[in-house]
């Protein structure tokens, strides 16, 4: 049995440090993109982040003021923010597919902050992002922390370490076998 | 009297002790929230309930001699 944890041990530390370490990066880009968002906290200080930040962390607030741009105006073109939790995405906001006939190569816009990102503690979230069309495309990814309150970080700090070792304690009582003779009945 | 194993609750265990432990990790800013180990730690983890819960009557006999 310590050989298997151990096995495990091993295991869980060789994922932990392929883990990418934190801050953006545009991983594509044919269309010369940029992008800013401003985040004003209640208090009214206010955090400007570059999509090429090699760092982030942001204030809890409502809303995110962006502004985007590209150097070469794309047609046909859609995009996506999205936001990546374990085996989930939990779409930000999307444009398109337009045309853009207008050709326009910079946008605006005002995007609500999930409310599972205000209410949760201070943790590292992943946040990935594209745009493309017929003349190119960008792609991006970026780890942003959001300022948390003590209270959800005492709450989701014990309610994760309450279920670690409820699970734990299943899982010793696993290894132990039913006894024939233990029915159950009359306890 | 053949003693039997535990092969289901070591399964529904393992799995949630991994996503537990991955919620742990996330928290504690060890890893950010598009981390693997959220889908690879309850697998791996159930994998190694299931063989512990068949293995288990093997292991109470080693350890009774």
């Amino acid at each position: 049995m310590k050989r298997i944890l151990g096995a495990g041990a091993v295991a869980a530390v060789a994922l932990l440090l392929s883990v990418a370490p934190a801050g953006a990066e545009i991983t594509r880009d044919t269309i010369g993109c940029s992008a800013t968002a401003t985040v004003t906290a209640d208090d009214g200080s206010a955090v400007t982040v570059d999509a090429t930040a090699t760092s982030v962390k942001i204030p809890r607030a409502a809303n995110a003021a962006w502004h985007g741009e590209i150097n070469k105006v794309t047609h046909d073109h859609e995009g996506s923010i999205d936001l990546t939790l374990g085996p989930l995405t939990i779409n930000l906001g999307k444009w398109g597919p337009t045309g853009n006939d207008q050709n326009a190569g910079t946008k605006d816009g005002v995007t609500d902050i999930p409310t599972l990102v205000r209410q949760f503690p201070s943790v590292k979230w992943k946040l990935t992002g594209y745009h493309k069309g017929t003349e190119g495309q960008c792609e991006g990814q970026l780890t942003v922390e959001v300022e948390g309150s003590a209270a959800s970080t005492a709450a989701a700090g014990v309610a994760g370490l309450a279920g670690t070792a409820a699970a734990a304690a299943g899982l010793v009582s696993a290894a132990r076998p039913k006894s024939p003779y233990r029915t159950g009945y009359g306890r | 009297m053949r003693v039997k194993g535990r092969p289901l609750l070591g399964a529904f265990s393992g799995f949630f002790l991994g996503l537990f432990l991955a919620f742990d990790f996330f928290l504690l800013k060890v890893i950010a929230s598009d981390s693997g180990l959220f889908l690879v730690l309850p697998i791996v983890l159930a994998v190694v309930g299931i063989v512990l819960g068949l293995a288990a009557p093997a292991l109470d006999r080693l350890r009774r001699g």
